[in-house]
């Protein structure tokens, strides 16, 4: 026999209170819920509720059992809601959501990098390299022909009021130099107009939104986000490539990086809105055609490189162009177009500028054969030298070594020739040209 | 308490000091002048020259001035001016606090008239830009309607949209009426023009209170040569003094901080143009509720004379001048406040920059600003159309942009 079962029978043997003490509930004033705490949950219930009987009132036991009204307005508890009003217009991104779909989409928005650069950018597209890393001819003959007064003076000075003079710190980060390079230049530029009036038709619109999605074999790929700066106009790009160019690319054979997957790199969704096209403006603009998206480095989350920022450009401008047409054609047209819609973009780190322009050729995106679409792109244009020796002195921060990563600072100081070594203005005249494009 | 009482005594006694009575060999001076002598040779009395009290105006006013003169570039001077860690009073461009107006014009010695000053007037009211302005408002309603119906933008917070709105159809608008005006204006064609630059400022009101500037302008146009002054120095505008303010800014929120003070009209030394053309500013987003305190006039009133003054300010000190080497001639400078709907104009003349109590005395000349408040650009967006497009206010924006500078036409 266990020596438990002995105390027990001891126990109660011996006296009555001694017995109640070990096998019942433990109630002591001060200890209820500690004692309490080792219990079973539905011990625990029947301990609460006979606490609850306890603590009623004689005149309540009276008029509960005998099934009367209350004599007392006893409060009702209020209860708290939920959620905060101000929060209510959250969704749930699970089945619940009306626009979750069984089948994943690929997502590129302007967070996303393709490691492959611009390689993998051409096969989502399904276009064809053209050109050999020139722009087009015509666009070449263009930028031979403009001509502005002063033009090296007027870059160098842009060049030094975007780089050195901008801002109060010492040295300018390259989110801020790179987009107020892109809007001064963007600014010289509008300065022709009074060569080329078709310039003033123009708007622009700092981080629109865009969305456009097309079928590669089975799987759906959508770039949706906010890039960068949309320069608008009235009237639409001439084509860039004659028909004839055109019905050659039948032949072309899309780049592979086997065993990369060609979506590798991009968002997979589940929740998302089908065939979700949209050029970030609603009908009935009077600028209704994407002329150039302006990209600068924007740092959001790390800082791109160029090809990354390349592909970025390259996916982004074709999203322009393919968001028009299937508002225009429908979103099943899988059709050859006969009038090709063509957007450009300008991606620059404000020292390296990269140009590119698109020619949507066909919405049969499906399959590998058939006509491609094509794209120019003309990148490694660097507009001067910046790569000047840092003078550096080591000093100490606050802090030692073990506790501060900042503990041993280089000293940066501003170069005052910052911007002025070797400065290409055929860059700018290349930006010119891209620019005026459409009104000369 | 025995030993400095009797040192005390001692030192009375000899007129040492405790260091001469402790060491009585490094004694030089002769303590009791003897006037028998130097009579005797000339028979004049000849004193030592009596140097001026320290606290006399004109000592302060040259111990404050010398290193400030001495400086030979605008960089010197200004750190001559700011290395000292002091209190400065904050300014924004507005404050909510009613009544704030009147400290805003007395810090910075401001008349207020309302109207344009005759030349603008008349110079809005000429055919010329009469006609600028008819071929500049079609593609100024097709940029309006772009902005304010066709763009998708943010859908929850209204604030939010509503200033990306204005942000947006502003630069919009510059960008389509300095192209058209830079090819028959010549100051246009060499302007710089910064985006969404820092303006900083400081300047010395009173005595001994130092108020720092701090204010984000949307957009500036500097030129290569000065506007042309609104009215004379001579006149009787530019003449008198304001209403003095002799509280504590802590009444009407305004708080200081220590700290240098910082002088930034936008670029560093070295960019050039430093003449003010025209700027502009976004106003108050939250429109209605300032309309329910109404103190909406007095919000785009305080905002006109404090950005106005403050880069005016800037560019004097970077053109190496302050309060202790005023101003040759006026400057002046144009300023456009809106939020995309209503706009407001200001047209601001400096004349001096004499303004604290050391320099100002006796200083009758004063600031002047001329303005417009708000005047509506349209009443609504309806069905893809402009309802009530007010050609005035494109027409004041060109004429404002097309003012021609000293050297031109």
């Amino acid at each position: 026999m266990p020596s438990s079962m002995t105390t027990r029978l001891f126990l109660k043997s011996s006296s009555l209170a001694g017995s109640r003490l070990l096998t019942g509930p433990l109630i002591l004033p001060g200890q209820k819920w500690i004692l309490v705490r080792g219990y079973r949950p539905e011990k625990k219930r029947q301990i609460r509720e006979r606490g609850k009987e306890q603590r009623k009132t004689t005149a309540r036991k009276i008029y509960e059992t005998l099934d009367l009204p209350s004599p007392y307005n006893i409060p009702t508890k209020e209860k708290i809601a939920d959620f905060h009003p101000r929060y209510m217009n959250r969704v749930h991104m699970n089945e619940d959501n009306p626009h979750y779909h069984e089948e994943k989409t690929y997502i590129f928005n302007h967070r996303c990098r393709l490691e492959e650069g611009v390689n993998q950018a051409l096969w989502l597209t399904k276009s064809k390299l053209m050109g050999e890393g020139q722009l087009p001819e015509r666009i070449q003959e263009l930028a031979s022909r403009l001509e502005m007064p002063d033009m090296e003076e007027r870059v160098l000075r842009s060049i030094r009021k975007c780089r050195q003079y901008d801002t109060q710190s010492k040295l300018i980060p390259v989110d801020r130099y790179s987009y107020a390079q892109n809007i001064d230049f963007i600014r010289l530029c509008q300065l022709m107009s009074g060569q080329y009036p078709g310039l003033l038709q123009r708007a622009q619109s700092d981080g629109y939104y865009v969305a456009g999605s097309w079928h590669r074999g089975d799987e759906q790929i959508q770039v949706r986000g906010r890039s960068g700066l949309l320069v608008s106009s009235t009237s639409p790009l001439e084509r860039l490539a004659s028909p004839e160019e055109v019905a050659e690319t039948a032949s072309h054979t899309l780049p592979d990086f086997y065993p990369l997957a060609p979506t590798i790199d991009l968002l997979t969704r589940n929740v998302y809105k089908d065939n979700h096209n949209f050029s970030g403006f609603y009908e009935g603009s009077p600028f209704p055609h994407a002329h150039t998206l302006f990209i600068h480095d924007a740092r959001n989350w790390c800082r791109n490189t160029m090809q990354y920022l390349n592909a970025q450009g390259l996916m982004f401008a074709f999203a322009n162009a393919m968001s028009r047409a299937k508002l225009q054609y429908g979103a099943d047209a899988a059709i050859d177009l006969d009038e090709p819609i063509v957007t450009q973009s300008i991606v620059s780190t404000g020292v390296k500028f990269a140009f590119i322009q698109v020619q949507l050729n066909t919405l049969n995106m499906n399959s590998n054969d058939g006509i491609k679409n094509m794209v120019w792109v003309d990148e490694g244009n660097v507009m001067y030298s910046d790569h000047y020796p840092v003078v550096f002195r080591i000093f100490k921060t606050h802090g030692n070594r073990h506790t501060k990563p900042g503990y041993i600072k280089k000293m940066h100081r501003r170069d005052p020739d910052l911007g002025c070594r070797e400065l290409d203005v055929n860059v700018f005249r290349k930006f010119l040209a891209c620019y005026v494009n459409g009104a000369a | 308490m025995a030993a400095p009482l009797r040192l005390s005594a001692a030192t009375c006694a000899s007129k040492l000091s405790r260091f001469q009575w402790i060491l009585p060999q490094f004694v030089t001076k002769k303590l009791n002048f003897s006037s028998e002598t130097a009579v005797a040779e000339s028979n004049e009395p000849q004193y030592p020259p009596i140097p001026p009290p320290k606290d006399s105006k004109g000592e302060l006013i040259r111990i404050a001035s010398e290193p400030v003169l001495a400086a030979e570039t605008p960089a010197e001077m200004i750190y001559a001016l700011t290395k000292k860690y002091t209190w400065n009073y904050k300014i924004h461009p507005y404050s909510y606090h009613p009544g704030f107006v009147d400290f805003y014009k007395h810090i910075t010695k401001t008349e207020v008239v309302e109207g344009f000053p005759d030349t603008i007037e008349s110079w809005i009211e000429s055919e010329e830009v009469q006609n600028l302005t008819n071929s500049v408002s079609d593609i100024a309603r097709n940029v309006l309607l772009n902005d304010h119906a066709m763009t998708y933008r943010h859908k929850q917070n209204t604030v939010w949209r509503d200033r990306d709105v204005g942000n947006q159809l502003c630069k919009n608008l510059i960008g389509c009426i300095i192209p058209y005006l830079a090819a028959s204006n010549k100051h246009l064609m060499e302007a710089d023009v910064d985006f969404d630059v820092e303006m900083q400022s400081f300047w010395q009101r009173g005595s001994h209170r130092f108020y720092q500037f701090l204010g984000k302008p949307l957009l500036t146009v500097r030129t290569k040569r000065p506007l042309r002054e609104f009215v004379e120095q001579d006149a009787d505008l530019c003449q008198g003094s304001i209403a003095d303010w002799p509280y504590d800014p802590n009444t009407i929120s305004i708080f200081k901080q220590s700290g240098n003070a910082v002088c930034f009209p936008g670029f560093k030394h070295g960019a050039g143009h430093l003449n003010a053309h025209t700027q502009l500013y976004l106003t108050e987003e939250r429109r209605s509720k300032v309309e329910e305190k109404s103190i909406l006039p007095d919000i785009l009133q305080g905002q006109g004379i404090s950005t106005s003054f403050a880069w005016l300010n800037a560019l004097a000190l970077y053109q190496q001048h302050c309060c202790y080497k005023d101003i040759p001639r006026p400057l002046t400078c144009q300023t456009i406040v809106t939020d995309g709907k209503y706009f407001s104009f200001y047209c601001y003349q400096l004349n001096t920059l004499r303004l604290d109590d050391l320099m100002g005395e006796g200083n009758d000349l004063r600031n002047v600003c001329w303005q417009v408040r708000d005047v509506p650009l349209f009443s609504a967006v309806e069905e893809d159309q402009v309802v009530d497009f007010n050609e005035d206010v494109v027409k004041m924006m060109v004429a404002f942009l097309a003012n021609p500078t000293i050297g031109e036409g």
